[in-house]
């Protein structure tokens, strides 16, 4: 049986640790060995296993569930464990998703961003107590926000947006897609708490729908189109 | 291996789609006309100084420079107006979400349809004057 053909990818990294470096810089890697079926993230790990063991990067599933490698690849936000070298080619750019402060390398600080999610009460507020029982839905009142269940917080959208990149105090994408996730939720309570947080200056009125959020979510999930809900929502019940 | 020496040239803008362009010329053409109304006020209130003055000043209009620069500010206008109206869609209708390339096709395609015939008007007295005359 002959061998598989091997790829050698030609690797660029955006380096920085601000405790060093005085600013970013690029690093060209050449990696060797890799298949079409090998992903971006394959290509990092064998960077860091072989080549330089001081590129920092997260990763924890390696499957596109729990969305810790986030990141811009080619230009444009991916997982990297969802990019096969079958789709980007042998040269593959990779940096640190923007508009949240850097770390190292590819990792940012997320805190910025998961304390806007917080602020949208991401939880279901209901103060009945249903007993020994379950608080029951039709399958047309789940199937209301089922898009928006799929996020998986990675930032992808949120880091997208060119609203956010120069306005950090904007709530974001995929806060608001998870603010959607219970807005529209029948045994919710909390819409007119959660409505006030996204009717504020930082709030839903900041997006001026780019649509980049849509295209970066690697879950498929609608995003702008869940925000313009929002946005109706407040208009519906507050106008 | 890593390599050294020069830094490898990486284009530093997002790869965005048509959303983003049409995000990007939306401030932009805004910018330009914001500029282009405050450059009104002043030139409008110096009627205010001298008739004399606002006729000179105004008489640089026919220049051929600020001919090319009133067809920029035509097509600006234009774009976002209709840009705008593409806007105001996305956040109203459900259906304007899904098609939101179709409309920024039929905001560029009608900014062209107007601006070019109303660029031709502009510049006609030089089109007339130098090239075809």
């Amino acid at each position: 049986m002959d061998a598989p053909e091997t790829l050698t990818v030609h690797l660029r990294v955006k380096r920085y640790n601000p405790e060093v470096d005085r600013r970013p810089h690029w690093q060209e890697l050449t990696v060797e060995g890799l298949e079409p079926t090998d992903r971006v993230l394959d290509v990092l790990h064998r960077a860091k296993w072989f080549h330089d063991g001081t590129l920092s990067f997260r990763r924890s599933c390696a499957h596109g569930v729990c969305g810790s490698d986030a990141m811009v690849v080619n230009g444009a936000n991916a997982l990297a464990c969802q990019v096969l070298l079958s789709e980007v080619g042998t040269d593959v750019t990779v940096e640190a998703i923007r508009g949240l402060p850097v770390i190292k390398d590819l990792v940012v600080d997320m805190r910025p961003f998961f304390a806007q999610y917080r602020s949208v009460l991401p939880w279901l507020v209901a103060g009945d107590d249903p007993g020994y029982r379950e608080r029951r839905q039709s399958p047309e009142e789940r199937a209301r926000f089922d898009d928006t269940t799929k996020c998986i917080l990675c930032a992808a959208c949120t880091t997208s947006c060119p609203v956010f990149w120069g306005n950090s105090g904007y709530v974001g994408p995929a806060a608001i897609v998870q603010a959607h996730r219970f807005l529209f939720d029948s045994r919710d309570e909390g819409g007119a708490d959660r409505l006030d947080v996204l009717n504020e200056r930082s709030g839903v009125w900041r997006c001026r729908t780019a649509f980049n959020c849509t295209n970066a979510c690697p879950r498929g999930i609608k995003v702008t189109s869940a925000i313009q809900e929002v946005k109706r929502k407040i208009f519906s019940d507050r106008v | 291996m890593t390599a050294t020496g020069s830094a490898p040239r990486v284009n530093p803008v997002y790869r965005g789609r048509s959303g983003q362009w049409a995000f990007v010329g939306h401030r932009v053409s805004g910018m330009l006309v914001f500029l282009f109304l405050l450059l009104h006020i002043v030139d409008v209130s110096l009627i205010n100084i001298s008739t004399e003055l606002y006729d000179e000043v105004h008489a640089l209009y026919g220049n051929v420079v600020l001919r090319l620069f009133e067809v920029g500010l035509l097509f600006a206008l234009l774009f976002h107006s209709f840009n705008g109206i593409r806007i105001v869609m996305v956040d109203v209708f459900p259906g304007a979400v899904r098609r939101e390339r179709r409309l920024l096709s039929a905001v560029v395609f009608l900014t062209l349809a107007a601006g070019i015939p109303g660029g031709y008007v502009i510049m006609k007295p030089f089109i007339d004057g130098t090239l075809l005359g």
